[in-house]
């Protein structure tokens, strides 16, 4: 049978100073953060706060040394981002550009590109968005339209993207579009590498249920793209956006975006022993204990050169389920609690966004087509 | 990365039980198990075993239930274990661990001996008995497997003790029956996955439609996490002697509820996707879910551990769960 492995990973002291490390930074740094804040989990955005990881060597960890990067292994990286997740940290400003642009620049961008840009993101000063879909191209990613027209000097965009994470504040988006005929459904397509302050850029704010603004639609009208703005090879879009997918889904937040809720509901609950809501709180804890194992083992794989894509969608449709249970279980066990203000404020803005965890980053129903594919179903 | 003396064992013991499951306690087939080392394996080669890691020791436990093989062959490598740490010398086997008052005995009638076990003050009391076999009261769990009740005996003192807390105890008892979940539900996915390939209905095998292939996928997600939560169980068992109890205990209990959860899920689905031919006697899924619906609730029911592990969540000092959590991963041996 064609199941992934979870090969368990073990720490070494090296990896337990480093969390030790990060979580007293963290404790120092978000003493005077409230719980509603740290809340948002890596929707929450400050631009000086990862400047200051940067400083500390904690971003671009997996990045080599002549990149600016650190040269640590993923499982380093891996614990960082733990540490920060579970502290409500606000790493929204460096997280996309930090998990899944830096490694596709590295893999796949030019020297060039390499030494302009990666530096940059491991210092937590450049922000990326991801530029993937259109009003009418979520799921089928395929049916992307917007297109980059290649000309003698570089390349004219146009289209509309949607739902683009911060892209009000991003310094670049790599936009996933059509540069070529497509002589097969996923032929035709590239990557191209867009400076958001080039004019005939349009970023407009798109709110979210609790009204919050994160994600936008971005408009490209007749923007003029220097040659170098392809990022990797012509034609080889769909290829490098699979494997930027990639980095997207393995890791700890896929499965923390509402740890601070688990926080607050052990703060504010008062024990009762043999209640029934007890024991929803003992199955809560445990599958938190079993996912982090899974997430860690996707760590060591990735660390050890694989590609564990089945293995990834396997934790992220888990940790999605996990992370939307946990404002359900909270209502189960603090029956009659609301009464704490901070307490109410947390649970608020996580059921607020519980519905976006089984969408953002592929839908629960693409990641177990995905698995069933793996499953040697499809 | 798993040793080769772990390949070795997972194939002797497919080589051993494939096929020979679904039936009831065979003695020859135990002769065949202890023949090759199976029980003995967690003692130490001073102490007559084979000093194999805990990986490598409860690798046949798993087989063994993937294949329905009805033994108590991680009942007597337990008991072994236990009575190695008391200096009680080996024990030849069948044997149970169980402890003292009413509780069931896994395979009661078929055992040579139970280490019966009593709470002390410090510790866990252990005493020998060999019980004849009028004194058992014959029961079955869920699947037909004897859970054998020993009635009229007079309590004796304990003879040995282990420097272990009782609760450390039912979590290595406990730990068993995650393994053997873990096992049997990857064997379940796996009939599912084989059945949904062949059965055709509509004009397509049941495998081709989307929500089929969903429901398999969210098997192989919980077939996954019973298979690290029993990695993480038996690791963390492994490290008793250096990590200790607080690390082991809540992470038993934590595997033993995932699995639970996962071979819930994973009985209800393969069930569904099997449709009356799974129903039958004559199918063998039922060997599989019936074990599934006893161990889960088997050492620990499913509810007990959950209220365990929510007073060990909330009894954490000031700094609140997570750096309980962490403190609890494995850490690398030198
Ligand atoms: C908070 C948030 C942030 C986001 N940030 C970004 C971003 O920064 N950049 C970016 O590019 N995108 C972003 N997205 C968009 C996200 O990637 C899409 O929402 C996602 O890919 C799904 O597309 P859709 O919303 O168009 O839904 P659709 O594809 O229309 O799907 C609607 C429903 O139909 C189901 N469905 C679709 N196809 C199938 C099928 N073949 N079989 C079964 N069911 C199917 C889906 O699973 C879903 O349940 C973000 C989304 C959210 C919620």
């Amino acid at each position: 049978m064609a199941l992934p492995t979870f090969p368990l990973e073990t720490t070494t002291p090296a990896q337990a100073a480093l969390r030790d490390e990060v979580r007293a930074f963290l404790a120092e740094a978000l003493s005077d953060l409230p719980a509603r804040e740290r809340a948002r989990s890596w929707t929450g955005f400050d631009a000086g706060f990862s400047r200051n990881l940067g400083e500390r060597g904690w971003l671009g960890m997996t990045l080599p040394k002549e990149y600016g990067g650190h040269d640590r292994s993923a499982v380093d990286r891996h614990i960082v981002v733990e540490e920060l997740l579970a502290a409500g940290a606000p790493v929204a400003a460096h997280w996309i550009a930090d998990r899944q642009s830096a490694p596709l620049i590295l893999r796949h961008g030019t020297e060039e590109q390499r030494r302009t840009i990666l530096p940059r993101i491991a210092a937590g000063t450049c922000f990326f968005g991801i530029g993937m879909s259109e009003a009418n191209s979520g799921s089928d990613l395929a049916s992307a339209r917007t297109r980059a027209e290649k000309t003698a000097d570089g390349y004219v965009l146009n289209g509309t993207k949607l739902w683009t994470t911060y892209a009000h504040k991003a310094h670049y988006m790599i936009v996933f579009c059509r540069t070529g005929q497509a002589e097969s459904r996923y032929g035709g397509f590239s990557q191209v590498l867009v400076d958001m302050s080039l004019p005939g850029i349009s970023v407009s704010p798109v709110l979210d249920i609790a009204g919050e603004h994160h994600f936008n639609e971005v408009s490209f009208d007749n923007v003029l793209l220097p040659p170098d703005a392809l990022l990797g090879k012509e034609g080889d879009g769909w290829a490098q956006v699979m494997s930027e997918l990639a980095f997207e889904r393995s890791g700890p937040d896929r499965f923390l975006s509402s740890f601070v809720l688990v926080d607050e509901l052990l703060r504010c609950h008062k024990r009762m022993p043999g209640a029934a809501e007890t024991s929803d709180l003992g199955r809560m804890v445990a599958r938190l204990m079993v996912l982090r194992q899974m997430s860690l083992s996707v760590a060591g794989r990735l660390a050890r050169g694989e590609q564990p894509v089945l293995a990834a969608a396997i934790v992220k449709d888990l940790g999605a389920l996990f992370e939307q249970d946990v404002p359900e279980i909270a209502r189960r066990v603090l029956r009659e609690n609301a009464s704490d203000p901070e307490y109410a404020a947390v649970f608020r803005r996580i059921l607020l966004a519980a519905p976006s965890f089984s969408l953002r980053g592929g839908t629960r129903e693409i990641l177990r087509g995905i698995i069933a594919r793996g499953l040697g179903l499809r | 990365m798993d040793s080769s003396t772990y390949s070795m064992v997972l194939e002797t013991s497919e080589k051993l039980f494939a096929g020979r499951g679904g039936g009831g306690f065979d003695p020859a087939l135990w002769s065949a198990a202890e023949e090759a080392g199976f029980p003995l394996a967690l003692l130490s080669e001073e102490h007559g075993g084979f000093g194999f890691s805990a990986r490598e020791a409860f690798a046949p436990v798993r087989v063994a239930a993937a294949c329905a093989v009805a033994l108590p062959l991680g009942e007597t490598l337990l008991a072994n274990w236990v009575a190695s740490q008391a200096g009680l010398g080996m024990l030849d086997g069948p044997v149970a661990l169980a402890w003292s008052g009413v509780e069931a005995v896994p395979f009661g009638r078929h055992l040579r001996r139970v280490v019966c076990l009593s709470e002390l003050d410090r510790g866990v009391g252990l005493s020998l008995l060999h019980p004849a076999a009028e004194l058992w009261h014959p029961g079955t769990n869920h699947a037909g497997e004897e859970r054998d009740v020993l009635i009229a005996i007079e309590p004796v003192a304990p003879q040995a003790r282990v420097a272990m807390s009782p609760v450390a105890l039912r979590a290595v008892m406990s730990t068993l029956r995650t393994v053997q979940m873990a096992g049997a539900i990857e064997a379940v996915a796996d009939m599912c996955l084989r059945y949904c390939n062949e059965r055709e209905q509509f004009g397509r095998p049941l495998g081709k439609f989307q929500a089929i292939q969903h429901q398999l996928a969210i098997l192989a997600t919980h077939s996954c996490a019973a298979t690290v939560a029993a990695d993480m169980a038996v690791a963390a068992f492994e490290t008793l002697a250096t990590q200790g109890e607080e690390v082991f205990i809540p992470t038993a209990a934590a595997a033993k509820l995932r699995a639970a959860e996962a071979a819930t899920a994973a009985a209800s689905i393969a069930h569904q996707v099997h449709g009356a031919i799974g129903f039958s006697e004559e199918y063998p899924l039922h060997l599989l879910t019936r074990r599934l619906w006893s161990w889960r609730d088997e050492d620990g029911s499913e509810s007990q551990w959950a209220e365990y592990l929510a007073n060990w969540a909330q009894t954490q000092p000031e700094r609140g769960l997570w750096p309980a959590l962490t403190a609890c991963d494995l850490a690398k041996v030198a």
